[in-house]
């Protein structure tokens, strides 16, 4: 039985950001646990970026994930966590449900892709792959997220950006 | 005579050009950073197929209005990977589909157009998901020239009686 981290820890945090933000396994056509991996790594190297230099992102002072991710305006969803999108709960469990459903043909996708989301989330060690430092990401092609951001790579959708 | 003919034309064509790259700057496009992307039939693409089951699906679960105007604009991105915007008019929102049967609901992104857009891309600051206005006009007029239009009544949304 998969489970989640505790809703307040940084793994906790992360792990449900992951999965709010990254493509599932439901999107067979582009789907790949592996794409979904590199996804998610480079997520997670945007959050902590930004948690070793909180005050450009609106989170001034923060020490934390649960800080980074509620900063206004940020992460669309998180903005008052632990509280978050009620949309965004659904689809979490929805990954849950069919992961732990040993009865569904999709559980032992869902489950890897969950598991990678924890696995990740949990690991202290992280690596930004870009040529700065990547500090944001957005849905493939909705236009930067500012003046001084460039452009780094697109993964299943989703278009990372790094600074410097 | 000739060759005062060419030149006038050239200095014609120059300044209509002119005009034309102000008045695009203008409008701050040029300052939004689109990539090219590839426009694709939702209608016929088998991954995005059962769009208007699930639209019907989405909307009974929303305050409903008599008459709900969609356009769908499918985009194929440089990894390959296919998205599509659903700009849902009376609703004020619009939302990413990743296809398949995936319900609406449950989108990477739904966007509300009365707080999460912002007049210019340095008030971005950041986000993964406010647009700019610039970004969300772009976006309509592109839907309106090449996505799919729908129109879905309230009498579509009732539930069917059985008999």
């Amino acid at each position: 039985m998969i489970s989640l981290p505790e809703r307040n820890s940084d793994a906790g945090v992360e792990s449900r950001v992951l999965l709010a933000e990254c493509k599932s396994p439901a999107y067979s056509d582009t789907y790949t646990l592996e794409l979904a991996s590199e996804c998610m790594q480079l997520m997670d190297a945007v959050l902590r970026n930004r948690l070793a230099n909180p005050s450009p992102y609106g989170a001034k002072g923060a020490i934390s994930l649960a800080d980074v991710v509620k900063a206004k305006g940020q992460f669309a969803g998180f903005g008052k966590y632990p509280n978050y999108d009620e949309n965004i709960k659904k689809r979490i469990q929805r990954a849950l449900d069919i992961a732990n459903d040993s009865k569904d043909s999709r559980s032992s996708t869902y489950s890897a892709y969950v598991n990678k989301a924890i696995e990740i989330a949990k690991s202290v060690k992280y690596s930004d792959p870009s040529p700065g430092k990547l500090v944001a990401w957005r849905t493939a092609n909705s236009g930067s997220p500012g003046k001084n951001f460039t452009l780094y790579k697109t993964v299943l959708g989703v278009d990372f950006y790094y600074i410097g | 005579m000739q060759i005062n003919k060419f030149s006038l034309r050239c200095c014609l064509f120059g300044l209509l050009f002119f005009i034309s790259i102000n008045q695009t700057l203008a409008q701050g496009i040029s300052s939004e950073t689109i990539n090219s992307v590839k426009v694709f039939d939702v209608t016929t693409d088998s991954n995005f197929f059962p769009y208007h089951k699930l639209l019907v699906d989405f909307l009974k679960f929303q305050r409903v209005h008599k008459i709900n105007n969609i356009c769908i604009l499918g985009e194929e991105f440089t990894d390959r990977t296919k998205s599509a915007w659903i700009i849902w008019y009376e609703g004020k929102k619009l939302i990413l589909w990743d296809g398949h049967n995936e319900p609406l609901s449950v989108s990477r992104r739904i966007l509300d157009l009365d707080h999460d857009v912002v007049p210019d891309i340095p008030d971005i600051n950041g986000s993964n998901y406010l647009v700019t206005r610039a970004w969300v006009e772009q976006l309509k007029k592109r839907c309106e020239a090449q996505g799919t239009k729908i129109k879905i009544t309230k009498s579509e949304l009732k539930p069917i009686k059985e008999k």
